[in-house]
């Protein structure tokens, strides 16, 4: 099969696209949901890709692929839900302003092992030798793979999240969110159930790190800046943090607008992608999550579909 | 009282207000001269209410607040307290983490008066305070904290003091103390009393006047020499 | 409001009998007069006490230093290099505890504060202690702007607590990637003299660091001052204490709450460009700090502003005293977030209460 008319960017790009809807959702269970204010999410997903990374290139497995990928990536996941379990339980009593410095200060804790363990993560670095589990000939047949399962992945995320909205669970993390202190007195385990949501999306949020790694097959400390969580956060704000759908609509307007739509049919000057784009963009992702906020704060889809439970909720 | 020429120290006319969307004060009219004037009522009634949005705490929907003539209904809070209008919220009065000076010393920084002679003019209607000025104001008993509430909104010089609900929830002693002391204020210095209360018979003990607020709207004005059972009970009815 | 701002003010005691002249004088107070002098202005649980337990410190460190080299040079070193930190932190917490906003977008107050100092220095050929001023008072102005086309509007729409967070976090990615383009990419220095070096218990110290040390010690106070001790700080108080209240009670709540602002960007400026001259400027100067003061705002402001300054000190010198002993900057960081991440944890419930006035 010729894949001479596919344009590897555009593989990347698109999977750039989905690996940040895929966040997006996770962090939609967590701010749009129970609104705990998570603002380290690049850090339990670069905990997920430096486990992963480390493991699968410095481990000497004794069996071969798959299952190299499957034990690496099996225990990022569950690195980066013990991560989540632990941030939940030191941000469970807190407000937002303690979930702020919390969540942020493990993304820097992640950053900084990132870049001490240098004789493990390869440090300022990098470190290579990662690679797909498979082999279908050419780099960019690999990838189209990896791509199509980077979204079935998403695609069970989102079925996980819709599942979520409908059960007894979702409707107690929506309570913790709407008044935790009346969840509470109602007999609910509210902190029990936010370090389970913690556990989980944070799991998950680790195992799309590791997802990347194959992908890009190369550890970089540069990733784990503040670029992956304000992508996740601007594009679900963008969209709608209380809705399903909010996520998939807002990273598809910015990121996919800008790494996909600008970056590949817009004809810009080379040289400006260097420094002048990237720059740019995460300047407009600022600037879009103040104006969506001040002026559409509930996004682009509006309120949460149950919104007269919610109102009763707020109001009462 | 006023010369009959003159306006009245406060006027309201057609007065609504309400918190966002919920109604509360549905078109009252009344004015006040040099007296004490009390507003009597049940739970609910809007007294709170009035008395915040005759401070400009909470926006007029419609209808008008003039003090001395002067329209004011469209002047913040900040603005009326400088035109003479002093303020005693019933709840949160005072700045719990501001010492007593401190929280004296804020009324006093509007007006041409010296801080010295405000403090003593306090002090001598409430010297209990004057043992007190270095503490927390958050940390006195009730009784000493609402001399402080009262205190700061003497210490603006006011031409009008509105008191809401002055002695709720103190014990009886300092409920005798504090009717008297709100008499000398008005006695003694000229000041012009709005109160609130919900205990009628404690009301027309100090009070020229009164009215009753019910459900948002105000019965007529009654001098309180006048003040009957009966008249009482048709007012509460209204 | 009819009296000069005392800002500008480096005439400390006259700040002093600005409150002092307000007390009551007269045969039946002045025994009452001395009490009032002492505690109107700051908290009054307890002050001496908490001067001596402090003095008692500060005189056990320097005998310690005395005897030990580490100490000495933990003290030192820590002090000179991480001054900024206090001022930065002083400047973020007046904006928490008088507004209750975490205002992230500070790190880019800070930032700009060490642009505005290099561009100044740069573009008018004058020495560091000549644009230092005018910078913060220009990172004072950007902060007042940023309230007034930002938060006052997200205030007035009622933007919940976890939105208005989530609204200065974009500010601040906003700022920090529009001031590349505006600045440029590189890294800048200040052009300043090759320092002579000063023996301080028995440690060099670049003499330009003690007089950083000296200025920030000196403008730490001035602000603190300026909040516990002066009318307009009275009124910050108050505003932040009670607002409908303070309102009724004549404060004007936009003259106040600008005042706040500029004063809070004032300091982040300051800190900015004495950071900056301590090392270099760059468009990550502020939010590579932001963490740090956001720790030390959070786990100091359990107590009070005073709270925020000895954390500030006593984080600066455990920093140093660290990366002594590890030889790596990061590993001391690790330890810092690992402890205030722990004093959080501990002391949590407590923290709304004690942080929000």
């Amino acid at each position: 099969m010729s894949l001479d008319w596919l344009d590897a960017f555009l593989v990347s790009g698109t999977f750039g696209v989905v690996e940040i809807v895929g966040l997006g959702l996770l962090l939609h269970l967590q701010v749009g949901l129970t609104r705990i204010a998570n603002f380290g999410v690049v850090g339990f997903w670069g905990l997920g890709l430096y486990t992963f990374g480390v493991l699968y290139v410095q481990v000497d497995w004794p069996f071969g692929e798959p299952w190299q990928f499957l034990f690496s990536a099996l225990a990022a996941s569950l690195a980066a839900a013990l991560a989540g379990l632990v941030v939940a339980w030191l941000i469970a009593d807190l407000d937002s302003d303690g979930a702020l410095v919390g969540t942020l200060g493990f993304s820097a804790i992640v950053l900084i092992l990132a870049t001490t363990q240098d004789q493990l993560t390869g440090g300022a670095l990098g470190l290579g030798g990662l690679g797909f589990p498979y082999d279908l000939g050419t780099t960019k047949a690999n990838e189209l793979l990896w791509l199509a399962l980077m979204t079935a992945l998403v695609g069970l995320i989102l079925g996980y999240v819709w599942w979520v909205h409908r059960t007894p669970y979702g409707r107690l993390l929506i309570a913790i969110g709407s008044n935790e202190p009346l969840a509470r007195s109602m007999g609910k385990h509210t902190t029990g159930a936010k370090l389970t949501l913690f556990a989980i999306t944070c799991g998950l949020m680790g195992l799309l790190g590791a997802m990347h790694g194959v992908m890009v097959r190369f550890l970089d400390i540069g990733s784990l800046d503040v670029g992956i969580t304000l992508a996740a956060l601007a594009g679900l704000i963008l969209g709608g943090t209380a809705r399903v759908w909010g996520a998939v609509i807002g990273v598809l307007l910015t990121v996919g607008l800008f790494d996909i739509v600008i970056q590949f049919y817009v004809p810009l000057p080379q040289e400006w992608f260097t420094q002048a784009i990237p720059v740019l963009r995460e300047a407009v992702f600022g600037a879009l999550l103040v104006v969506v906020l001040l002026f559409r704060p509930q996004g682009l889809l509006g309120q949460m579909r149950r919104s007269k439970l919610i109102r009763a909720m707020h109001d009462g | 009282m006023a010369e009959p020429s003159a306006p009245p120290i406060l006027e309201v006319d057609g007065l609504h207000s309400g918190y966002g969307d919920v109604p509360v004060l549905k078109g009252l009219d009344f004015a006040v001269d040099s007296e004490v004037f009390a507003i009597l009522g049940a739970n609910g009634a809007g007294k709170t209410t009035l008395l915040a949005t005759l401070a400009r705490l909470l926006p007029v929907t419609d209808g008008s607040i003039r003090l001395g003539g002067k329209d004011v209904t469209a002047h913040p809070a900040s603005e009326t307290a400088r035109l003479g209008i002093g303020y005693v919220p019933q709840e949160a009065a005072i700045f719990p983490d501001l010492t007593v000076f401190e929280n004296l010393s804020i009324g006093g920084m509007i007006g041409e008066r010296p801080l010295e002679q405000g403090l003593e003019e306090v002090f001598e209607t409430f010297p209990d305070l004057r043992d007190k000025v270095g503490l927390r104001a958050g940390d006195l008993s009730g009784g000493e904290s609402r001399m402080v509430a009262c205190g700061r909104a003497l210490m603006q010089d006011p031409s009008v003091l509105l008191l809401d609900e002055p002695t709720a929830g103190l014990s009886p002693l300092y409920v005798e103390l504090f009717f008297q002391k709100i008499a000398e204020i008005h006695s003694g210095r000229g000041v012009t009393i709005v109160l609130t209360e919900q205990n009628a018979t404690l009301a027309l003990g100090v009070a020229d006047r009164v009215m009753v607020l019910s459900l948002g709207l105000g019965s007529e004005v009654m001098t309180a020499a006048d003040v009957t059972t009966d008249r009482l009970k048709e007012a509460y009815k209204l | 409001m009819d009296r000069p701002a005392r800002l500008a003010s480096t005439d400390e005691p006259a700040v002093d009998r600005d409150v002092a002249a307000q007390h009551v004088e007269g045969p039946t107070t002045s025994g009452h007069h001395n009490v009032v002098a002492e505690s109107s202005g700051r908290s009054p649980r307890r002050p001496g006490r908490t001067t001596s337990i402090l003095v008692a410190a500060a005189v056990g460190l320097v005998v310690l230093a005395s005897l030990s080299d580490f100490v000495a040079k933990s003290l030192v070193i820590g002090a000179t290099e991480n001054a900024a930190l206090v001022l930065a932190a002083l400047g973020f917490a007046l904006l928490y505890r008088l507004t209750g906003l975490l205002n992230v977008a500070y790190a880019e107050t800070i930032t700009l504060g060490g642009y505005f100092a290099v561009w100044l220095s740069s573009s008018l050929g004058w020495g560091f202690y000549a644009v230092v001023l005018p910078a913060g008072i220009l990172a004072g102005l950007l902060s007042v702007g940023t309230y007034l086309a930002i938060f006052r509007v997200a205030k007035r729409r009622r933007v919940g607590d976890l939105e208005m967070i989530a609204m200065s976090f974009g500010l601040s990615i906003f700022l920090r990637h529009g001031l590349q383009f505006i600045f440029g990419y590189q890294v800048q220095f200040f052009d300043i003299a090759p320092p002579d070096t000063i023996s301080v218990l028995g440690v060099g110290v670049p003499s330009f660091r003690l007089l950083a040390l000296a200025s920030v010690a000196l403008l730490s106070i001035l602000i603190y001052q300026f909040i516990q001790r002066t009318r307009y700080g009275l009124q910050i108080r108050a505003l932040a204490s009670n607002e409908g209240l303070a309102q009724a009670s004549g404060v004007r709540p936009l003259t106040v709450t600008l005042l706040i602002w500029f004063v809070a960007g004032l300091a982040g400026g300051l800190a900015g460009a004495f950071y900056g001259v301590g090392s270099s400027v760059s468009p990550l100067l502020g939010s590579r700090q932001l963490l740090l003061v956001l720790l030390v705002v959070l786990v100091g402001g359990i107590w009070d502003l005073l709270g925020v300054v000895w954390v500030g000190v006593a984080t600066g010198i455990a920093l140093t005293a660290m990366t002594l002993q590890f030889g790596d900057g990061l590993y001391s960081s690790l330890v810092l977030i690992f402890a205030f991440l722990a004093v959080l944890k501990v002391r949590g419930r407590r923290l709304t209460a004690g942080t929000k006035v």
